[in-house]
């Protein structure tokens, strides 16, 4: 399976590389689940649209990944008010033991916008700032990882229990105003083949 | 009961039954570790700790009332820390014995704590805690490892694991619902450590599992202090395997029914750990205090001059607001060499796990070059 790392995009590569550190060296068995999922989300993102666009960022193995969702969420305007979002930014590396155990505080870290607002995301200022608490098991491949990622963004998973969440305001707010998930759409959609033609005169 | 070790030196040999007096004086001079002291550990330190000569006992927690209904605490004891008030205990009865107490997560153990003890004894009920003690501490370092546990009802199991490319592991015998369990373990806050619900069982339960521990301990001690004295530890590694007594094993019980299984473990193809018990040590030739940066990268460069080496450490820190790193590489320590060990969070009883490209082997640098390699401890203790 050949792999070519993605050409950086974005500042934010920038800023991910600088923070990841260098590439670890991956055993034989690690390296061949992180290339066949870099193979699976590649080929999903092929076959249809997405909300999702991923950057691989690893320049021999795709452990480190860029991933901005187009997924609508919320976010704290210059003014402290609460606004929707529609574009987020996370930074995923995987670690040479991901197979076996995986710390999402390791693994995750929010980019942006720069104010989220969500339970599982930690505020800009806090001493949790940047991490995002969503459950990644050990093995988890790459497509599920950003599926569990859209489903939080979308306020579709949350914490319910302020005491117990990285941003017990929003946790409070979400409890009060948020009913159903902000964004229904999926994150993989199915490529529609749809053809136009000209309607025929009628005789 | 006060254990007078001075007094009676035949003590133990009338206690344990078979054992000769040259076994039990190797006994005496043991060195264990007990990790996790609640149902299962409270119990098997004053079950083992009286027969060896060297003990650290770890524990985070503190004691609460509930405690004292399946644990051996005292209810005036409460509000301590659960190591430092067995230690106590320990001492005030066994006072011949040397006993280290340590307040700490095992995510923040260092692993010279482990260095140097010839077992570890845990009885912990998280998974995460289990794989962080056995799979990265006490494995790479070749410390075999007995594990208690108590289940739901009367149900208790005892692993001993024994460190091995070709042996059985912890993680043999997890299923992929076992790492689904230990991601939900993860707290949801940065630098708070994995938890999992305590385990509700009787104190005859925890009694007996530690009772089966203690009793696996002292075989283990003597037998593997025999091997290693008689040099056929490392010369014949197909006699090893062969071995069933020196092969990991599970015995699982059942108090109510009075049942028991003994199994022996085998290897999984399948398994996720790599089993690398880490061969090469090295240790730093300057004190601690005095250590810098430069000096981890001068003595990398003298064993691997010309190559990419990656260094593995959990506490390394550039600074305090940086998110968590376990990887780093030579030319990120070579930027800033003039750095204290100290002063990036590091600390004597740390080991960092180096490897370099294109070899499967890690090599162990500890910082403190005190700190006694197992490789020097087993040629001291085969020396007459």
């Amino acid at each position: 399976m050949t792999y070519h790392p993605d050409e950086f995009q974005h500042p934010l590569d920038f800023i991910t590389c600088g923070q990841a550190g260098p590439e670890p060296l991956f055993d034989r068995v690690t390296a061949d689940f992180l290339l066949q999922s870099h193979a699976e989300l590649k080929a999903r993102l092929a076959a249809g649209s997405s909300l999702l666009e991923a950057v691989s960022l690893g320049p021999t193995v795709p452990w480190l990944w860029r991933l901005t969702f187009s997924t609508i969420g919320l976010a704290l305007s210059a003014t402290g008010e609460v606004v929707r979002c529609e574009r987020h930014t996370v930074a995923l590396r995987f670690q040479p033991d991901c197979l076996r155990s995986t710390n999402r505080f390791e693994m995750l870290r929010h980019l942006e916008p720069a104010r989220p607002y969500h339970p599982n995301i930690g505020a800009s200022g806090s001493h949790a700032e940047g991490a995002v608490c969503v459950e990644i098991y050990p093995g988890e491949p790459l497509i599920e990882i950003a599926i569990s990622l859209h489903e939080l963004l979308r306020w579709r998973l949350r914490n319910y229990d302020h005491r117990d969440a990285l941003n017990p305001a929003a946790c409070i707010y979400g409890r009060n105003h948020v009913h159903e998930p902000i964004d229904d759409r999926p994150l993989f959609c199915r490529r529609l083949a749809i053809r136009l033609e000209p309607l025929e005169a009628q005789p | 009961m006060l254990v007078d070790r001075e007094a009676s030196p035949s003590q133990l040999q009338q206690l344990l039954g078979t054992f000769t007096a040259e076994q039990c004086r190797r006994l005496r001079t043991a060195r264990i570790a007990l990790a996790g002291q609640g149902n299962i550990g409270t119990w098997l330190a004053h079950f083992i700790v009286p027969h060896v000569g060297f003990a650290r006992i770890i524990d985070r927690d503190r004691i609460e009332r509930r405690n004292a209904l399946n644990q051996c605490y005292d209810l005036s004891a409460v509000g301590q820390p659960k190591a430092t008030a067995l230690a106590d205990a320990l001492r005030r009865r066994c006072p011949g014995v040397e006993i280290m107490a340590n307040v700490a997560d095992l995510e923040d153990a260092p692993l010279g704590w482990f260095a140097g003890v010839d077992l570890v004894l845990a009885g912990l009920h998280s998974l995460r805690g289990r794989q962080r003690l056995i799979s990265e501490i006490a494995w790479p370092l070749g410390v075999p490892v007995i594990d208690g546990a108590v289940g739901e009802g009367w149900l208790g199991a005892v692993r001993v694991l024994v460190p091995g490319a070709h042996r059985a592991c912890l993680e043999c015998a997890w299923s992929p619902s076992h790492y689904r369990q230990l991601a939900q373990e993860f707290p949801c806050f940065p630098n708070t450590d994995a938890d999992a619900p305590p385990t509700r069982s009787p104190a005859f339960l925890g009694a007996s599992v530690a009772s089966l521990m203690a009793a696996q301990c002292i075989r283990l001690l003597v037998e593997e202090g025999e091997q290693q004295e008689s040099g056929t530890d490392a010369s014949n590694e197909e006699e090893r395997r062969s071995d069933p007594s020196r092969a990991s094993r599970l015995t699982e019980f059942d108090l109510s029914q009075g049942r028991m299984i003994v199994s022996r473990l085998r290897r999984a193809a399948r398994c996720r750990y790599d089993h690398e018990v880490i061969g090469q040590q090295l240790a730093l030739q300057v004190r601690f205090d005095a250590a810098t940066v430069a000096d981890v990268v001068a003595t990398v460069e003298e064993h691997w001059p010309h190559t990419a080496v990656q260094v593995e450490t959990r506490r390394l820190r550039w600074a305090a607001s940086e998110p968590p790193r376990r990887y780093f590489d030579l030319g990120e320590l070579q930027a800033q060499p003039a750095r204290r060990l100290g002063d990036l969070g590091l600390t004597a009883d740390d080991a960092l796990r180096l490897r370099a490209a294109g070899e499967a082997a890690s090599t162990l640098l500890w910082l403190d070059r005190k700190v006694p390699s197992m490789r020097a401890k087993l040629r001291t203790r085969r020396q007459p």
